[in-house]
């Protein structure tokens, strides 16, 4: 048997990414193939499936299967597909308006679910593709085109949200440190259960609040600092009190081995429907005639 | 007279419609192209202190319109038809419940998300049949970004008057392209418009209330907010019910409900359109939508030429204006009808109406239909 070592830029698809220059999108996506790389997963064996905004446009950046859904449905899309071809890695990605907006719904569920695949939120706090509106994470008071006289709403905590929803796996990267999202995407994707990471991914256009600097200025590794990932009280207390303001923790929240939905379905998912044979067995048709007769 | 003049969007007119019309609550979600609603409605509204708000999902959008117009508000929400898909249930629940509330849909290039910023006059068909079972909401079509301004206070005039959501339908280049406006002209079209609201019950009357009431089946229900006075209960419901509000599956009175709402319609909307007919001319022009302007544009080239050529073109859409088609049609032998999608939606919808006449459809896919061939068409049938 001969193994194949790949390289990230085997996950470039031939399609240069339309984002604006400066875009946090760039650094996911690098990530991503990075992570993918270092893991030795071969390309035919993921599947990324988006919603609808800048950041779901990565499908068509990165060389595997790819499904670009509807706004907000990349979560129900990429459970069906992994449900009906469990031997696929199956990695949902979208911005925060598509996964916290439009499509929590989804998230909440999937996360109690708890089918094994990974959730990438490219999170931006704003609405990039419709050029700029609040969004579920943009902070009270922020001025955009839909809140022209402030936010006067509460951002969502997707963290405390999740960890809230049964989550198995619940960590935030940056975009702007890809040694840490790298490992953090590769735990993600290892990760037997479903897996949510935070990334922040600063829209360089529209969000003039959130941006690179202002991360680079106020996020620390909550790991290096000996945060025990396995204590759920623990990762809500962080969760609730280091997201917004000027000490927000970055890493792996929380991650807990509770069997995931394909390990208390194993009669019916053990293989997967498209191996399934069709039809029915020779001898029962032959009874079946038999009967007609 | 004032020679001043403003240069403005559709979406800017509409929102301008819409806030002297009245409606003081605007719910929306952003979708190009009907942002440039969106955005002009949280703008101008807010600033006036009435409420607009960004809701998460179009959903939730159309649904909190639903909930502020049982309290009385004047409500309006806009989008594009990926959230049209999403607000059909909405729609539906408002249609029952008799809730007026105005959808200003954008129109752009579909199925599903298609192209955000591709002109398109394809959701003509989806409005025609968008709610289950087959009822008939009001769909009024702009055909102008000067027109934008005057058929906004309309159409929310007849969301009050017959108590239904109305459609109002426009489309990329009518919404986010500017002109220049007069503004003295602008003024002059507020002075004439009307300002309708729905028909009211008396809070202190005596009579029970009944959300659904009606004597004759055509009548339009006395509309009393939630929470106004002591006295009365309101109540409103999507299920099956009597005029009371109260869940009856398939008793007489329920059934007539259904039947009234489809007779209240019907029997009280009053046609909008323009004729424009040329005396000798044996080819006529149903245009409606930007297509309606393609079709100015070749109408005066024709016409220069000393080529004769009528004009109809319709704002209601739905209910289809069947006595002017019907009447007119049979008075010309050719029939022009442009439209920006690939089948010809709306000649289809009409096309039973028009007897001996020969139907030409002239249709595009992605672009606004150039005058020069619909100039080629008049031409051709003489
Ligand atoms: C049903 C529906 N409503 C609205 C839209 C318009 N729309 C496209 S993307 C988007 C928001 C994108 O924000 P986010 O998910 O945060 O992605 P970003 O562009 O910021 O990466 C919206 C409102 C749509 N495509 N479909
Ligand atoms: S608008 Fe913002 S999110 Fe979209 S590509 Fe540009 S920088 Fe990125
Ligand atoms: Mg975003």
């Amino acid at each position: 048997m001969t193994t194949v070592t790949l390289d990230a830029k085997d996950f470039k698809s031939e399609v240069h990414p339309d984002w604006c220059p400066g875009c946090g999108d760039f650094g996911v996506l690098n990530c991503l193939q990075r992570a993918l790389a270092e893991l030795g997963i071969l390309q035919h064996q993921v599947a990324v499936i988006s919603g609808i905004g800048c950041s779901s446009n990565l499908p068509g950046f990165i060389n595997t299967y790819g499904m670009h859904t509807l706004h907000g449905r990349s979560l129900p899309n990429a459970q069906g597909f992994k449900l009906a071809h469990n031997d696929m890695h199956v990695i949902a990605v979208g911005g925060d308006g598509d996964g916290y907006g439009i499509g929590v719904g989804h998230l909440v569920h999937a996360l109690r679910r708890n089918i094994d695949m990974s959730y990438l939120v490219m999170n931006n706090s704003i609405y990039g593709l419709t050029t700029g509106q609040t969004s579920p994470t943009s902070g009270e008071g922020m001025k955009t085109k839909s809140t022209p006289f402030g936010n006067p709403e509460a951002p969502l905590n997707p963290l405390t949200l999740a960890l809230g929803s049964g989550a198995s796996f619940v960590a935030r990267a940056f975009s702007g440190n890809p040694k840490q999202a790298i490992e953090i995407y590769k735990a993600a994707i290892q990760h037997k259960g479903f897996a949510l990471v935070d990334t922040f991914s600063p829209c360089v256009t529209f969000n003039k609040v959130n941006t690179a600097q202002f991360y680079r200025d106020n996020t620390y590794d909550l790991n290096a600092e000996g945060h025990d990932p396995s204590n759920l009280m623990k990762a809500m207390e962080v969760a609730s009190r280091d997201t917004y303001g000027d000490r927000i923790a970055t890493g792996i929240f929380y991650q807990s081995q509770r069997p995931c939905y394909e390990e208390s379905e194993k009669d019916t998912l053990s293989t997967p429907i498209v191996d399934h044979i069709l039809g029915i067995s020779p001898e029962r048709a032959a009874e079946l005639i038999a009967n007609f007769k | 007279m004032s020679t001043k003049q403003e240069i403005l969007t559709g979406a800017e007119l509409i929102a301008r419609g819409a806030i002297d019309a009245g409606v003081d609550f605007f719910a929306g979600y952003p979708i190009t192209p009907a942002s440039s609603i969106y955005s002009a409605m949280l703008s101008k509204l807010q600033a006036t202190g009435k409420v607009a708000i960004g809701a998460s999902d179009e959903i939730s959008a159309i649904a909190m319109c639903i909930g502020a117009s049982m309290r009385g508000a004047k409500t309006m929400t806009a989008t594009s038809a990926p959230g049209l898909c999403l607000m059909t249930e909405n729609i539906s629940h408002a249609f029952v419940t008799e809730s007026p509330v105005l959808i200003a849909l954008g129109q752009r290039l579909g199925p599903s998300t298609g192209a955000a910023t591709q002109s398109h006059e394809g959701d003509i068909s989806f409005l025609q049949h968008i709610i289950a079972g087959g009822y008939t909401i009001p769909v009024i079509a702009i055909n102008s970004i000067f027109n934008s301004y005057s058929l906004t206070i309309k159409a929310i005039n007849i969301s009050e008057k017959l108590r239904t959501p109305v459609v109002l339908l426009s489309e990329k280049d009518i919404i986010m392209s500017a002109t220049n406006v007069s503004v003295s002209a602008l003024e002059q079209e507020k002075q004439r418009a009307v300002f309708i609201n729905r028909p009211y019950f008396n809070f202190e009357s005596d009579e029970i209330y009944k959300t659904y009431n009606f004597n004759q089946i055509n009548e339009i229900p006395e509309f009393l907010a939630a929470g106004i006075g002591t006295k009365h209960r309101v109540v409103a419901t999507g299920s099956l019910h009597d005029k009371k509000g109260t869940l009856s599956k398939t008793s007489t009175e329920a059934l007539e409900v259904l039947e009234h709402l489809n007779a209240k319609i019907k029997n009280n909307f009053e046609d909008l359109y323009d004729l424009d007919e040329e005396s000798g001319a044996n080819t006529l022009i149903i245009s409606f939508l930007a297509s309606d302007l393609s079709a100015k544009e070749a109408i005066k080239k024709a016409r220069k030429e000393n080529l004769k050529v009528s004009q109809l073109t319709i704002y209601s859409l739905f209910p289809v204006p069947e006595k002017i088609i019907s009447e007119l049609t049979t008075r010309y032998q050719t029939i022009i009808i442009p439209e920006v999608n690939f089948s010809g939606q709306y000649a289809d919808a009409i096309m039973h109406l028009i007897n001996k006449a020969k139907v030409i459809k002239i249709n595009s896919q992605a672009d606004l239909i150039k005058p020069e061939r619909i100039y080629k068409e008049i031409k051709n049938a003489l």
